[in-house]
């Protein structure tokens, strides 16, 4: 006799539905008034009010926090790319123990987690934002509530994790190219940008989109580097309603809604990469 | 041929940002540690190992959270790493419904913890949250405090953790299955061997790489969770879900004791380093040679 449902079966379906549930139920309750959530909140929306995203865009501020969040996640993923290739290029070059001295040295930071090095990070921060102000000559450094200071930190944070993958990659690279290079004349530059970056691109694809959702959400280094309410990033934002409206999960929720939008929509898009890449980026790291 | 002394260009930038902000915090760590700097004021004094004596024993609020994170890590290492295997076994298979459950289930990942802390708080509301609403169809009239109960609040929030990042570490498991080579599975069909003995002589030895990276992964993951829990509910109710990361955090920017986080974050470090031995141990012991 032939069941229809396995055992197995049910199992994936009930944690499809978990999954699923609360995200649809999350995206529901947007477009609910606060008493409409409060009276149903599995049904369907009734009445149906596009307010809590227009309270995000009028009041909320959340263009600002949406430019923020971009402005630090491109240019971020940008320099911590620049910066890792052009030592994971160096480390394959030089090869040796040298090679292997600088690989090790830039992975040590990968054992590091974050929590432990906030105390002191913060408390450099502050230490070079005094002295350069006490220095006449010296411009003064502000690296806190500053977009810059967090893309500075957080690539010198993550740059690890992107030189081990690419590096990685690299030493795969055949040896041969880089001779023939040589022996053409060609300079180092040259050799890195035209051998070493297009033959690596699915890497640094894999990493990109990995840092790219890293540093997208990330909460922590933002609360520790930011204060001023016009510097904040998206999820530093949502903390700060979650504050504001702290019954009215329904505005709340659009503001989730708007600051999850680029990454699901890219990972409808690209869900084999995002798969790869955060697999790969996470266990690597 | 060897690169001439220019790749020294190629190295120093990226080499300096690292060393600066990313190495050198760690030992400037290990200096504040022995001090009881405020994170404020200029000048302070080396109190020794005082902190550390302290920490260990005489704050229970220290202990606490060290007792918090393991339950939370012992909560989100079993289930996450049972459930993703499962998962990972069901949907082994190329198979146009397999990918679709597993892009559902890494879907998740992609959220940032803030969102999904936000998303649970709303499910775990015990006026209106949607599991309270069910227990009432249901006909349980109230539900326990998911979050304001201090016995539970830590496991609500371990299930969170393992809702979110089940999807992410089944991926893992699904590589490490993909890599036994298929004749050991028409050997143990030939010699008719049950469902089950295959997976304890075949799949569970062989995996064992992928388990000791899911495990060691999950760990870590597990005492890093700050986001979620410091969104969700900041340590309370009365420190019950205090693990140490929100405790390093609050200790200095709450209480302005820089010097006494410090000591906490180093704790912190060699208790990550512990765990994280004492697990290779175990599963290298266990490991099975082919």
């Amino acid at each position: 006799m032939k069941r229809y449902f396995k055992p197995s079966q049910i199992l994936l379906v009930i944690f499809a539905v978990m999954i699923i549930l609360p995200v649809l139920i999350m995206f529901f309750s947007t477009f609910k008034t606060k008493l409409g959530l409060a009276m149903d909140p599995l049904g369907w929306p009734n009445p149906f009010t596009f307010d809590n995203y227009k309270l995000m865009f009028d009041s909320g501020n959340i263009l600002t926090y949406f430019k923020n969040s971009i402005i630090v996640t491109f240019f971020t993923v940008l320099f911590i790319i620049f910066f890792a290739s052009m030592l994971s290029h160096a480390i394959v070059r030089i090869g040796g123990w040298k090679g292997d001295f600088l690989f090790g040295l830039l992975v040590l930071g990968m054992l590091i987690p974050a929590q432990v090095n906030m105390i002191p990070l913060y408390g450099l921060v502050s230490n070079i934002e005094a002295y350069s102000a006490s220095i006449s000559w010296m411009p003064d450094i502000q690296l806190r509530n500053s977009l810059i200071g967090l893309i500075f930190i957080k690539t010198a944070v993550l740059i690890s994790i992107c030189v081990f993958i690419l590096t990685g990659f690299m030493r795969t690279l055949p040896k041969e190219l880089f001779e023939a290079a040589s022996v053409d004349g060609a300079s180092e530059w040259w050799m890195y940008y035209k051998v070493s970056i297009p033959l690596s691109l699915p890497s640094i694809a894999t990493s990109g989109i990995f840092l790219s959702v890293i540093v997208w959400n990330d909460l922590l280094y933002p609360l520790l580097f930011i204060n001023d309410d016009n510097m904040k990033t998206l999820p530093l934002a949502l903390l700060r309603f979650s504050g504001e409206y702290e019954t009215n999960f329904s505005a709340l929720f659009a503001g989730v809604t708007l600051a999850s939008l680029p990454m699901v929509v890219a990972y409808l898009f690209f869900q084999r990469w995002f798969i790869a890449g955060m697999t790969a980026g996470s266990i690597k790291g | 041929m060897k690169p001439n002394k220019a790749i020294i260009l190629f190295i120093l930038p990226g080499l300096l940002l690292y060393l600066i902000f990313s190495l050198y915090p760690t030992l400037y760590g290990l200096y504040i540690s022995f001090t009881d700097w405020n994170g404020v004021k200029t000048d302070y004094n080396f109190v020794g190992l005082n902190n550390y004596v302290k920490l260990l024993t005489d704050d229970t609020i220290f202990l606490k959270s060290v007792n918090n994170n393991l339950k939370f890590m012992l909560f989100v290492v079993f289930f996450q790493t049972l459930l993703s295997l499962i998962f990972a076994l069901l949907l082994v298979k190329n198979k146009k419904i397999n990918v679709a459950y597993r892009t559902l289930y890494f879907f998740p990942t992609i959220l940032s913890s803030v969102s999904v802390a936000f998303i649970w708080s709303f499910m775990y509301d015990t006026n209106f949250g949607v599991i309270q609403v069910v227990l009432k169809w249901l006909g349980i009239i109230q539900g326990p405090g998911w979050l304001s109960d201090p016995q539970l609040a830590i496991f609500s929030l371990a299930f969170v953790q393992v809702w979110a990042h089940t999807g992410q570490v089944m991926i893992v498991f699904i590589a490490g299955l993909h890599a036994i080579p298929e004749e050991l599975y028409e050997v143990t069909n030939l010699e008719g061997a049950t469902r089950w003995q295959t997976f304890k002589e075949v799949t569970w030895p062989l995996i064992a790489p992928a388990t000791a990276i899911v495990v060691a992964y999950t760990t870590i993951q597990s005492f890093k969770a700050f986001d979620l829990i410091f969104a969700m509910t900041r340590g309370g109710p009365n420190y019950s879900t205090e693990i140490l990361s929100t405790f390093i955090y609050n200790t200095a920017f709450g209480n302005y004791k820089f010097g006494y986080a410090a000591a906490s974050s180093m704790l912190f470090m060699i208790l990550i380093a512990i765990i994280t031995i004492v697990q290779f141990k175990v599963l290298k012991a266990n490991r099975v040679h082919y």
